[in-house]
């Protein structure tokens, strides 16, 4: 097992390397420097001198792949490839393009409250998705289970939009609970992250408990519960030893992809409360067109992403010893 | 497109699906299956609505030009130089049928079923005295859910985004289905180097984040309905692709394929009777679920300025429009609702009938 | 033992719940922060520079303004608008020389004159505002500074001529782009050869440094700052430590509205040195940020993408709120601090503020201390008084307290036809008549009250309200488009069959393209996909052709592309464009036609969009440009303004009208328009704003401690049913 483990960390490698490249050809050979360059500039004027010194100033002046000038090992490190896209492998982000400052710095001080945002909703839907999921799997058919569901096809039909006005508009104007948006460091942030994390729950509820719900009713109707509650087990050891822990394999498939969720699927929470993570760094990058922060911020999306799949893979093991690797 | 294009493609589709319908119809399974499928109450009546939802679809995607008239002699507008005749722009045959709404257009807002337009104007009343009122509409008690900042009549709204909803919900996922099963069926059951290969593909896209890949795809191909389904399915494949290999990965440790196995049965054999039947339900809700995401995307990315284009209508555009209204007071409700209805009209159905075709089709449920 | 279980379940929960509710409120700031002296504002779009060379925005002076000082300012009540020395000891007057030298008066003609001189006196013992780069051994005081205080000592000095120096040659330096020097180098002297002077000293430099043993990635990172002091600079001349003068090679009375744009502010080279070294590049300081003046307040925070704050400038001068002002400055209460030393508040904070439905919720809640009115909370907010036909504010905001200011800046709206396209272009009658009719449908009127609630003026020409030349009435409108309403004393747009004439004057019967046979095609350019609002407004455009059988299909690109077809000139119709006053003069709005500042005919860089270009207009704008305001420069300010109406080179549109609500605690606020140095001038009654934000905020706990209590309720009655059921 620690032998699987090791070899899913290194296989962490090559796809970082892939992702790298991808977003290689998308930011530089798909929109070429020059691109960047006169979208950059904008209004002031952009002449050929200005791009090339603008290129230089952020060392986009570099060839794509193989440098003929230098010789030796800088053939290959001085290179836009290796020097903006491999360099982030080792913490190496740059600058942005529009301010100059550094990103990592930014991106180390924007994963707190990103995460502070995420890890309630990853909780909380999680939970409310097993026990809401659970409970409609075990009462399938009766009036609770069809009203459940059919709450959650509501649920699924509204726009995030929607239910975050509506939330701040409840929450922050009627009931005045909660600030309408804001953020404050410390342990200030709690009644700024109540609401959004309120609001991001309730908008994965309905797909999240359908699915799980599904997950659930494969497994109960499976002939070793039949067998368990023909035993005479508590209903409460049948669900949660043998069902819940049955269902964990598809359930821990999905969590990886919850994961990245939260990193990208959060931007328009922090856009609406203005909370100062990642997700609203990004949202700002693309409406300014900073390629240099979106390229970070895909990068350090595979890199989530990419953990979540080695934690994921690692918890089958555990579950499920059938798997055999 | 021109319109002999899309009436060639949706003509081209319809006949696909009949071809698919008597094919199915021809196997006991499938057979089996729509009957328990007729048996439901709720299913039959999602299918009848889903069925209206389609019409209107295809209502709006087929359509013809008219040859253009002088207003004054009535005579056909000719070419002066080639004598060809010279045609408009064309309607689809929704748009025809609809011609009566599209005519009754007001300056401004109005509530559904109003006298007058919610717009305030200063006015004259008895006497001289100045206040401020609201102007009588155009065609008062006409408009049964009202209408918009312009005076477009919101149920035409309504209507005309119903073409966007289906396409959306329907064509991203349709691209997205063939990669999917292929790759994850073939990555679950053979394992080995072929799967560490798919793996590999799949993990490398679904790490971008898929707001991020949308952006740079609609960045570089433009706004658009085709462009934005393609970067969506392009986007959206990978989590399919992977629930399918999970899935086919436990049954490859199942008891009927390890006998199978054992029997000399060829893998291709094993893969379209066991494994693909088996993993079909995970198919079904995933494409259930994705029909209404996909279609609340289109808001999240029309608010995020890479949505549709601004000569297509959608309910995306109408609730992120809603807004701004919700904040109004008095609350202009009618246009959120609108789109809010209708949408629900499209995604209940497709839930509910959704549900009873994976009952339908998953053996292991169909006791129940 | 199960009832306990049940019970304790229970009191954790309602102890929680109790917990949180106790904390509850929405107050968006820390503790304690509304008592203090702090005025709360916000910033919609994202800051990019501080720098006064190329800070090109309206949010971005509203900050950057208010740190650092442009030689000369406006008086915050006057209107119309004027000018006031901040730095200066006085208001410098032009002095004319010819070719010769020979001294020349005041009303010579332009074509005479060859040199202009301007000489500025510096105001004395005019301080810096502290910051480390005075302090010769300046060092980081924390492990990871982020912002110029975390180095020590600060210091100051006193401000020179010589900042005024580097501050000028620093727009000359290519490597900043500014966006004002091919504006300034046509007639501030010798500023071609300055910037090369700067290009040689930067090259001088990195080949210092090169030898110094510096790699050149280094050179990248941190980009060699040049002794600007010691450039050669013809047109600002150091003439002592307190005297700088200004030379320009033709008569251009509009200077002196330059002295008061921030471009011409000074700039310390000490500081830009400082933001040179390499640990103040490594903590990712710059001047685009960390900018350093002498206004009132300096900066204490500066995230572009959270929040920016301001402070109490410890040395700034003494300037003194002004004494005059109008009867309605008087009835608002603006003349009640008159004398009083500047600046009252002690702190700024602005917040970033992505959406605007957030942004006037916590202004409502009294957490924002003013706040214009978005477009769609209009009817919400305003009222129209029944008997004298005033707006006023609606019954909930007025019994809060709430004050409306309705102010016209000095901005024209417009849509603009691009002059040397095949179809719309031209300056033949045909091609008029035809920019004409599609601009006569589109009633400017109702597009106001459709989209802008109202909130504005429809446009006769290019020259906005509030700026010299702009006049209304039943002898100055524009004619062509309109007709003068006696009744309702304002002009009115021509019926519909006027322009259908003009269309069959055109060439185009009934829209119809003769030598197609098809419907006139106009291509809409636009680059606004993502506004909220345009495709509404498009829609609207179109419906308003087809009335004349013209088709408007929509040409979308994003901003780059837009641009680039501009700069091209490969467009027909624009989408709504505006212009905001630079400065107080007609000059500034028609330059915009210009045949020089053509778009196209200066490569990318004149701001005549159009590519207007009529000798007639170019020589009247010559004239008119280089006159005093009087008589005669109003006549032919309106025979400039007669031919564009003719000429039609854009649909004028409307000068919109803004409309700010301020609490009661916000006292002297005026919205900025051309300058935007006010914050020195604001003043807050802190102990009133905190009374006001806890009686309009109590928390209504009621909702959740029922649901709450069904919960408990809920609960118990499980626990019964599982009681029985046990049994």
């Amino acid at each position: 097992m620690l032998n699987y483990i090791f070899k899913r960390i290194l296989y962490m490698v090559p796809i970082l390397l892939g992702v790298n490249l991808l977003v290689f050809a998308m930011f530089f050979v798909v929109n070429s420097p020059d691109d960047m360059a006169r979208q950059f500039l904008g209004e002031r004027n952009s002449t050929p001198e200005q791009i090339e010194r603008w290129k230089a100033s952020r060392g986009y002046d570099l060839p794509l792949f193989l440098n003929g000038n230098a010789s030796g090992f800088s053939k290959v490190t001085q290179t836009i490839f290796f020097q903006k896209s491999m360099a982030m492998f080792w913490g190496g982000f740059g600058n942005t393009d529009h301010t100059g400052q550094p990103i990592g710095r930014e991106l180390r001080s924007r994963v707190g409250p990103s995460f502070a945002l995420a890890l309630p909703i990853f909780l909380g839907t999680l939970l409310a998705n097993v026990v809401l999921g659970m409970l409609q799997a075990n009462h399938l058919g009766s009036r609770g289970d069809r009203a459940g569901q059919f709450i959650c096809v509501v649920l699924m039909s509204i726009s995030t939009l929607i239910l975050i006005i509506f939330g701040q508009y409840v929450a922050a104007v009627q009931l005045r609970l909660c600030p309408v948006s804001g953020f404050e460091p410390g342990w200030g942030m709690v009644r700024f992250l109540v609401l959004p994390a309120i609001v991001g729950i309730v908008a994965g509820l309905g797909a999240g408990t359908r699915l799980y719900r599904t997950f659930f009713l494969e497994q109960i109707s499976q002939d070793f519960v039949r067998t368990a509650r023909a035993k005479g087990l508590p209903e409460n050891q049948v669900l949660f030893k043998h069902v819940l822990k049955n269902a964990l394999v598809p359930i821990l498939t999905n969590i990886p992809l919850y994961l990245l969720m939260l990193f990208t699927g959060n931007l328009l929470l922090e856009k609406f409360f203005n909370l100062p993570g990642l997700g609203g760094y990004t949202i700002d990058a693309i409406a300014a067109q900073d390629f240099a922060i979106v390229r970070a911020m895909v990068f350090l999306g595979a890199v989530i992403y990419v953990v979540g799949l080695l934690l994921a893979d690692i918890a089958y093991c555990i579950v499920d010893p059938r798997i055999k690797f | 497109m021109s319109w002999t294009c899309q009436n060639l493609i949706v003509l081209a589709l319809l006949m696909l699906g009949v071809w698919l319908f008597t094919a199915m119809r021809r196997r006991e399974y499938w057979r089996l299956a729509g009957r328990e499928i007729l048996a439901r109450k709720s299913a039959v009546v999602s299918g009848v609505i889903l069925a209206a939802y389609l019409v209107i679809a295809l209502l709006d995607s087929v359509g013809w030009r008219n040859a253009e008239r002088d207003s004054t002699t009535g005579e056909l507008r000719r070419h002066p130089a080639t004598g060809e005749v010279i045609y408009d722009r064309g309607a689809s045959v929704l748009d025809r049928l609809l011609r009566p709404l599209a005519k009754r257009q007001e300056l401004y807002y109005s509530a559904p079923l109003a006298k007058a337009a919610y717009i305030y104007e200063t006015q004259e009343g008895e006497g001289g005295a100045i206040h401020r009122g609201h102007p009588a509409l155009q065609h008062p008690r006409s408009h049964l859910l009202g209408t918009d900042r312009i005076g477009n009549d919101v149920l035409l709204l309504s209507l005309k985004s119903v073409r966007t909803g289906i396409i959306i919900g329907l064509l991203t996922t349709l691209i997205a289905i063939p990669f999917a099963l292929l790759m994850g069926i073939l990555a679950g059951y053979f394992g080995g180097w072929l799967d560490d290969v798919i793996q590999y593909v799949y993990t490398v896209v679904s790490s971008i984040p898929t707001v991020l890949f949308v952006a740079a795809f609609i960045v570089i191909f433009g706004v658009g309905l085709p462009q934005l389904c393609v970067a969506m399915g392009l986007a959206s494949w990978t989590s399919l692709c992977r629930l399918l290999r999970a899935g086919t990965l436990r049954l490859r440790e199942s008891e009927f394929v390890s006998a199978a196995v054992a029997l000399g049965t060829p893998s291709w054999r094993i893969l379209l009777k066991h494994i693909l039947p088996n993993v079909l339900h995970v198919v079904i809700i995933t494409t259930v679920l994705r029909f209404s995401s996909e279609v609340l995307a289109e808001a999240l990315l029309t608010y995020l300025g890479i949505g549709v284009g601004a000569e297509t209508m959608s309910w995306g555009v109408m609730i992120n429009d809603a807004r701004s209204e919700l904040t109004r007071d008095p609350v202009i409700w009618w246009k959120l609702t609108a789109a809010f209805v209708f949408m629900l009209g499209l995604v209940l159905p497709a839930n509910l009938f959704g549900d009873a075709v994976r009952d339908a089709l998953d053996p292991r449920l169909r006791t129940q | 033992m199960r009832i306990l279980k049940y019970i304790l379940v229970l009191i954790v929960l309602w102890a929680v719940l109790l917990a949180g509710l106790k904390g509850c409120g929405n107050n968006p700031w820390p503790k304690g922060m509304a008592e203090s002296n702090t005025f709360f504002t916000s910033f919609s779009a994202q800051i990019k520079s501080l720098d006064p060379a190329t800070a090109n925005y309206v949010h971005e002076s509203a900050v950057m303004d208010n740190i650092l000082e442009a030689p000369l300012s406006y008086d915050y009540l006057a209107r119309p608008y004027r000018l006031i020395p901040s730095l200066l000891e006085a208001i410098p007057e032009p002095q004319y020389f010819d070719a010769k030298g020979k001294v020349l008066p005041d009303e010579t003609d332009v074509s005479e004159v060859a040199r202009v001189e301007y000489v500025l006196k510096l105001k004395p013992g005019v301080m810096w505002q502290p910051h480390p780069c005075f302090a010769a051994d300046a060092k980081a005081l924390v492990r990871e500074p982020r912002r110029p205080q975390d180095f020590g000592p600060m210091e100051t000095r006193e401000l020179t001529a010589w900042d005024f120096k580097t501050g000028f040659v620093r727009l000359c330096d290519p490597r900043l782009a500014s966006s004002v020097y091919s504006t300034f180098k046509g007639f501030v002297a010798g500023m071609e050869e300055t910037s090369q002077a700067v290009a040689e000293a930067v090259a001088a430099e990195d080949v210092r440094r090169l030898a110094a043993g510096e790699g050149r990635a280094e050179l990248e990172i941190r980009p060699s700052v040049p002794n600007y002091r010691a450039i050669p600079c013809v047109g600002c001349e150091v003439l002592d430590d307190h005297t700088v003068r200004f030379t320009l090679v033709r008569k251009y009375p509009q200077f002196r509205y330059w002295l008061a744009m921030h471009y011409l502010a000074p700039v310390p080279q000490e500081a830009l040195e400082f933001y040179h070294r390499p640990d103040a590049t490594v903590a990712g300081l710059s001047y685009e940020h960390w900018p350093l003046g002498t206004g009132a307040f300096l900066l204490e925070e500066c995230e572009p993408n959270s929040r920016i704050v301001l402070a109490r400038n410890p040395n700034y001068r003494e300037v003194y709120y002004p004494t005059e002002g109008s009867e309605e400055d008087r009835m608002a209460g603006r003349l009640e601090d008159a004398g009083r030393k500047l600046p009252f508040v002690d702190r700024v904070v602005f917040n970033y503020e992505r959406e605007s439905i957030p942004n006037w919720l916590k202004f409502q809640q009294g957490y924002y201390d003013c706040s214009g009115i978005p477009n769609d909370m209009f009817d919400n907010a305003v009222a129209m008084n029944p008997t004298s036909g005033e707006l006023a504010l609606s019954g909930a905001m007025a019994e809060r307290g709430m004050q409306l200011i309705r102010q016209v800046p000095p901005i024209s709206y417009y849509f603009a036809f691009n002059m040397i396209d095949p179809v719309v272009g031209g300056l033949e009658p045909a091609k008029r008549a035809l920019r004409q009719a599609l601009s006569m449908v589109l009633d400017m009127d109702e597009y106001v009250t459709i989209f802008k609630n109202g909130n504005g003026v429809p446009a006769q020409g290019i020259i906005p309200p509030g700026v010299f030349g702009y006049e209304l009435d039943s002898k100055h409108f524009n004619s062509i488009l309109n007709v003068w309403d006696e009744a309702d004393d304002a002009p009115r747009r021509r019926r519909l069959e006027e322009a259908r004439a003009l269309m069959e004057q055109a060439g185009f019967p009934g829209g119809v393209n003769p030598s197609t046979g098809a419907p006139l095609v106009i291509h809409l350019d636009h680059a606004a996909a993502g506004l909220p609002d345009f495709k509404n407004r498009f829609q609207w455009l179109a419906r308003r052709f087809a009335l004349l059988g013209v088709v408007l299909e929509e040409r979308a690109s994003d901003l780059n592309r837009n641009r680039e077809r501009l700069n091209k000139g490969d467009w027909q119709f624009l989408f709504e464009r505006g212009w905001v006053a630079d400065y107080p003069d007609p000059e500034n709005f028609l330059f915009l036609f210009y045949g020089e500042n053509g778009r196209v005919k200066s490569g990318g860089r004149g701001f005549n969009y159009t590519n207007y270009e009529s000798s007639e207009f170019d020589a009247l704008f010559r004239q008119l440009e280089a006159m005093p305001e009087g008589e005669e420069r109003l006549e032919l300010i309106r025979q400039a303004e007669d031919i564009l109406r003719e000429d039609a080179p854009k649909c004028w549109g409307y000068h919109p009208v803004n409309v700010t609500l301020v609490h009661h605690w916000l006292h002297n606020y005026l919205p900025p328009t051309i300058c935007y140095d006010n914050l020195k001038y604001l003043r807050i009654d802190g102990a009133e704003r905190v009374n006001a934000q806890r009686e309009w905020n109590r928390p209504r706990r009621w909702p959740i401690l029922s649901l709450a209590a069904l919960f408990t309720l809920v609960w118990l009655f499980h626990f019964k049913f599982v009681m029985r059921n046990s049994k």
